[in-house]
């Protein structure tokens, strides 16, 4: 018996949020756990929106996004907050931090939220396993763009999660930000079953992580390892 | 038939931009924030029991910033209330010889019209304004989003405990505005040399006041605080923004916080004639 889909995407056409402008059409894919995706395309070419409606956060001009076997569009608002809960999202740096709240603070949102009893001994040991200990009681403003975006992954990860969506989360770094990044993605998925999902301007960026790769081209999704 | 859509629509902008089109405006935002006030309570009611742990905190947080800290601010307004009102009205009642009636103008002037009022402006003034700040802040910076990838309600999160805690601070606070100025007033009267016992003094004011007062003064005061909440939160929240426009929404929650709070006094002026 085949695994169960965690995302699929049939005939979907991805629209920009704010214009409605149809950004990437006929779109059909799906992710499989622990599969590692990489979509590259240039900008502007539609990699975020395309990420956003993968992840369920935007509705689809067209098409039929499934989350489980479950219509995000149709779906009931409990199924949304599960489906969001065991999901982890890292927007483009910064990464969205709330700028009100510390570090520690910002980790331990979703897990409060979601009524997670051990939330304080989790996010100790986040910071940990993250090397961000020393910035746990930090505001976001003081820290770097690349600091507040590894604990914006960190908070993404924060509660148990099986899909991680990550919006071009190398564009800019060096090399041992790139390294930072590889290495902990590596790590965490040895320990947990994690489907990955990044957007990036190059293919190469994720190196041996990547299993599968896709490129948006002049409105087009084409899967480049011919799989689905 | 595109010429005609097209001749249509810019029809219909020229009306909404023009002299005239205030109205539908100020109608169109009556309509959003019905439809805000409805969220809000629906999420209030439906979300009652989840996270307290992390709600509860943040809706003393909102007491704390909306009440405790304007106390010292709401003790002087309330000083000087006491002396205007006295003030300007001792003379003139002493003058008819009916100073029996001081107390009675007390509880009509500051419990029942000023009192209310005064405070929901100071409220809207510190925390309306910080909050149209704060959460248009959070808009720009796409905050919003990020608490829904996370499966956190924005709705539940971030306006739920400001109208919980604002109308729980402003119906505070106008308590503590009327108790001061009572008080006050009648020291100035006292320093007025009128001929007036701190027992005739709350005799009259016994006599003027009914349970009706308190009830009225609860409600009221209650709602001034959530129509300060939702107008500052929806102002904030409702639509995408860039960051340099935060200031305009922030004068805009001001503003429609003003005409919220006089159009929801006419209405209790109007409760107070009915009963």
């Amino acid at each position: 018996m085949s695994a169960e889909a965690l995302v699929e995407l049939d005939r979907v056409t991805v629209a920009h949020a704010q214009s409605e402008e149809p950004l990437v059409s006929g779109v059909t894919w799906r992710l499989m756990p622990g599969e590692f995706w990489v979509i590259t395309g240039d900008q502007g070419s539609g990699k975020t929106s395309l990420l956003l409606t993968m992840a369920g956060l935007q509705r689809p001009a067209a098409g039929t996004v499934r989350v489980r076997g479950r219509d995000v569009v149709s779906a009931s608002e409990a199924e949304q907050i599960e489906w969001r809960r065991r999901m982890g999202f890292v927007f483009e740096s910064p990464g969205r931090l709330l700028h009100h709240l510390t570090v520690a603070e910002n980790i331990a949102l979703p897990l409060k939220y979601h009524g997670e009893p051990a939330a304080t001994e989790r996010v100790e040991q986040l910071l940990t396993e993250s090397g961000l200990m020393t910035y746990a009681h930090y505001l976001p403003s003081r820290l770097s763009p690349r600091l507040q975006h590894r604990v914006a992954l960190v908070r993404a990860l924060a509660y148990p999660t099986d899909v991680l969506f990550l919006d071009n989360p190398l564009g800019g770094l060096g090399p041992s930000g790139v390294q930072w990044w590889h290495e902990f993605i590596q790590q965490w998925r040895t320990k947990h079953p994690l489907a990955v999902v990044a957007t990036a301007t190059d293919s190469d960026e994720w190196g041996q992580l990547a299993d599968h790769y896709a490129v948006l081209e002049r409105g087009q999704f084409h899967i480049a390892d011919g799989r689905n | 038939m595109a010429t005609v859509s097209v001749s249509w629509g810019a029809a219909a902008r020229a009306v909404w931009r023009g002299p005239s089109g205030w109205l539908l405006r100020a109608l169109a935002t009556l309509y959003e924030l019905g439809a805000f006030t409805v969220i809000t309570l629906g999420v209030m009611l439906t979300k009652f029991r989840r996270a307290p742990a992390l709600i509860r905190p943040m809706i003393r947080e909102q007491v704390w910033l909306a009440g405790v800290r304007l106390l010292p601010m709401v003790v002087f307004l309330g000083l000087v209330l006491g002396l205007v009102v006295v003030g300007q009205t001792v003379a003139l009642l002493t003058r008819v010889g009916a100073h029996d009636f001081i107390g009675t103008v007390m509880v009509v002037v500051v419990m029942r019209e000023l009192g209310p009022l005064l405070a929901a402006l100071l409220v809207l003034a510190r925390s309306g304004t910080a909050t149209a700040v704060e959460l248009g802040t959070v808009r720009a910076l796409g905050e919003v989003e990020a608490l829904e990838s996370l499966g956190v309600d924005p709705v539940h999160y971030l306006v739920v405990p400001r109208v919980v805690g604002l109308a729980v601070a402003t119906f505070c606070l106008t308590t503590y505005l009327v108790l001061v100025t009572v008080l006050s007033g009648w020291v100035f009267a006292f320093l007025q040399d009128v001929p007036l016992t701190p027992g005739e003094y709350f005799q009259q004011l016994n006599g003027a006041l009914r349970v009706e007062d308190f009830v009225l003064l609860m409600l009221k005061s209650a709602a001034f605080g959530i129509v300060i909440a939702v107008v500052s939160c929806y102002q904030g929240l409702a639509r995408p923004l860039h960051v340099e426009e935060v200031s305009r929404v922030t004068t805009r929650a001001v503003i429609e916080g003003v005409v919220g709070c006089v159009v929801v006094d006419a209405i209790f002026l109007l409760g107070y004639l009915l009963l």
